[in-house]
């Protein structure tokens, strides 16, 4: 079933897949080309040369934040698991709102960095540099690993390579290895040559792909159901099996355990620890912070937030007609035999859509294209994380710690190139490492971390005026080793067993169990413990405060002087 | 504003999770409290970055520019009070006389020109031009790019 599944998913489908992946990887090298041309200095290669404008920094924002795991998970998780996919979307979606409040305050007082930002409230700034080059680079690699993981299965999954099959003939195996490392050359390539100015192009050229693609299916989906959302989502609790429940909160998350009302509680405390990391991280991520540079004002930041909400809105609105669409016209037997995670829910969604408008070609069309809307979208995820660390390791740790804050720039930007090529290089060993293993909780331990970590540290920079630079270290340091630690020794990593097949659901094999912390998801005590470092950082830490740096930070906040 | 709207969020979360049976509740047809909820909250969303958006357009940057424009006018003073009536305001003179504006840097790192030997000690190290051309004077104040409590730019 599975294999018969699989070849018809891949099909005559298959070449067109394969020549447009071909199309988007030439557009994509041609902008670099471009860029790099067009790159000379810092703040061309570290922000773009600030001359995007607010609506084409917020569709790279958007770019940049929807990750092939928002557009074919939410939509898998959305088909298989029905309202508790949607709730991942309103996370996404509710996160932008505090990056709004200090995205102004951001722009206005750093440079190329979070670092930046932070190091103005401190005399010595180089333990505050590092601690945030740290939390960078860990965040983004973690991130980073889960996506080059995923795109590896995924890419695999859209060309129909199945374990036994060959594809230009390599095995499987050797076919997932090599597009983790095509898609790794790729990213590479982009940051190193293209800088900023590249990643931004390519993310805005995925950002407009990935929009129009959703829009179209969303309006066919619809079209389908004589554009009556009641008639679509009865039809999707027919489809589902599950009856009403389907359209209620309560299948993935927060689940109920009849007997076991601490497991139950646990469930629904798990799911209120994600969504808070989900709303709280996006603001210390590092790759959208460094995308708030790359604007020339402001007031051009603010609009390009503004952008990316709309946009990002809108997207997971169309989730509920992709998902639910899924559902109802491919089914759930076909969506799991194509992957049990429901990856290919959206593009199987596309195929189906097609050939109704358009008979067998129309339905392999329609399925290349999606594939490839998911590829751009890999691509251009993977390179912004690239970007982010890269910056920050060259910028903090290079420029303002081994160079006393005086390095050359043509030196800066060289270290930074290399920077790209050495994160770039060792995601690949990582990922190809970690291929066979259950990675997709990274996700959410890159959101945990963020936000236990970079948030209070950001938060207390620009509002608190007695912070100091041993509540900056102890903030980033202990949120970051609280949402490990208890990530470390959470069901995600050994211990959980599916009461079904009894396989482990864990990173580790069955058999071994060392987890106490009951949560998947560490932010509702990393959180709260991330700003309790913070705090008492700064009231035992011994260099006192600096009012006078508060004041002049809050004035520069404000009103931008000697940013631009 | 940011509290309610997160605090709605909160609520909504905590419905989510623990008053399954009201989010269950079917208003017409297939629609029910929880999808309209889940909506609310895109809506809610969008209202609060249009509200915060006209905010800060009619607060915050007349504020902003306001600041900025006395800051101006306070230094050109207590330049022209400094040199007596010798110095005309800033604009009218033949160079830029105002010192640097900008907070100090961290660490001491005043300038590239106190860091490097660039600038006035070793004006021009490039080779002697061949036909005589006088060397340039000074090749001006070295670039600011990288001072991250930034320059003037």
């Amino acid at each position: 079933m599975t294999l018969a599944g699989a070849a018809s998913l891949a099909g005559n489908g298959r070449t067109i897949t394969f020549g447009l992946f071909l199309a988007l990887v030439c557009v994509t090298l041609a902008i670099t080309v471009w860029a790099r041309m067009h790159t000379d200095g810092a703040d061309d290669f570290y922000a773009g040369g600030r001359v995007f404008s607010g609506p084409q920094n917020g569709l790279a924002l958007a770019g940049d934040y929807m990750s092939a795991a928002s557009f074919l998970g939410i939509a898998g998780i959305i088909s298989l698991s029905g309202y508790d996919g949607f709730l991942y979307s309103i996370g996404f979606l509710v996160a932008w709102l505090p990056a709004l409040l200090i995205v102004e305050l951001m722009r206005n007082t750093g440079r190329f960095t979070m670092a930046d930002v932070l190091a103005q409230r401190v005399r010595r700034q180089s333990s505050v540099r590092i601690a945030a080059a740290v939390s960078t680079v860990t965040v983004s690699v973690f991130y980073l690993i889960a996506q080059m993981v995923g795109a590896g299965a995924l890419i695999a999954l859209l060309l129909g390579v199945r374990p036994g099959a060959t594809f230009l003939g390599m095995s499987a195996n050797t076919a997932e290895v090599m597009t983790i490392v095509v898609v790794g050359a790729l990213m590479i390539c982009y940051v190193t040559f293209g800088g900023m100015k590249g990643t931004t192009w390519v993310q805005i050229v995925k950002a407009a792909l990935l929009m129009f693609g959703a829009t179209l299916m969303t309006v066919l989906v619809l079209g389908r159901f004589g554009f009556d959302l009641s008639r679509l989502l009865g039809a999707a609790a027919g489809a589902s099996g599950k009856g009403h429940a389907f359209l209620e909160p309560g299948l993935k998350y927060g689940r109920e355990v009849t007997g076991h009302s601490s497991r139950t509680l646990f469930n629904k405390l798990d799911f209120v620890s994600l969504a808070l990391a989900l709303v709280l991280g996006t603001a210390g991520l590092p790759h959208v912070v460094t995308r708030f540079y790359t604007v020339k004002d402001a007031r051009a930041a603010r609009t390009s937030v503004n952008w990316a909400i709309g946009l990002v809105g809108a997207f997971y609105l169309m989730t509920i007609a992709l998902g639910f669409g899924a559902t109802a016209l491919v089914g759930r037997r076909e969506i799991l035999a194509h992957d049990p995670a429901g990856n290919t829910a959206a593009p199987l969604l596309a195929r189906e859509l097609g050939r109704h408008v358009a008979g067998r070609i129309g339905g392999d069309v329609m399925l290349a294209f999606v594939a490839s809307v998911a590829f751009a979208t890999i691509l251009a995820v993977v390179a912004g994380l690239v970007m982010a660390s890269a910056t920050s390791l060259a910028h903090d740790y290079f420029g303002n710690v081994l160079m006393l804050g005086r390095p050359r720039e043509r030196q800066e930007v060289a270290v930074a190139r290399f920077a790209a090529f050495l994160i770039g290089s060792v995601a690949i060993v990582l990922a190809v490492f970690a291929k066979h293993l259950n990675v997709a909780f990274l996700v959410a331990l890159a959101f945990a971390m963020a936000a236990s970590a970079n948030l209070p540290a950001i938060v207390f920079a620009l509002f608190w005026r007695r912070f100091n630079a041993a509540g900056t270290v102890a903030g980033i340091y202990g949120g970051l080793a609280a949402s490990i630690v208890l990530v470390a020794f959470s069901p995600v990593v050994s211990g959980k067993v599916d009461p079904v097949t009894g396989q482990s659901l864990s990173l580790f094999p069955r058999g071994v169990d060392f987890h106490w912390f009951p949560l998947d998801n560490p932010g509702l005590v990393s959180i709260p413990f991330g700003f309790l470092c913070a705090v008492a950082g700064t009231f035992l830490g011994r260099d006192g405060t600096d009012p006078e740096r508060y004041t002049e930070l809050s004035v520069r906040s404000l009103t931008g002087a000697g940013a631009r | 504003m940011l509290l309610t709207f997160l605090g709605w969020y909160l609520l909504y979360v905590l419905a989510a999770a623990f008053a399954r049976d009201v989010m269950a509740y079917r208003l017409f047809g297939n629609i029910n409290v929880a999808l309209v909820a889940g909506v609310l909250q895109f809506v809610a969303a969008f209202v609060l970055a249009w509200r915060y958006t006209r905010y800060a357009r009619a607060a915050l940057d007349p504020l902003a520019a306001q600041i900025l424009a006395d800051a101006e006018e306070r230094v050109d003073e207590a330049l022209r009070r400094a040199a007596g009536s010798a110095i005309p305001p800033y604009g009218t003179g033949s160079g830029d006389e105002r010192p640097y504006l900008g907070p100090t840097p961290p660490d001491g790192t005043v300038s590239y020109a106190a860091a490097e030997p660039r600038g006035g000690t070793t004006p021009y190290l490039g080779p002697t031009p061949p036909d005589g051309m006088p060397l340039p004077a000074d090749p001006g104040p070295p670039p600011s790019w990288h001072r991250s409590a930034g320059g003037t730019r």
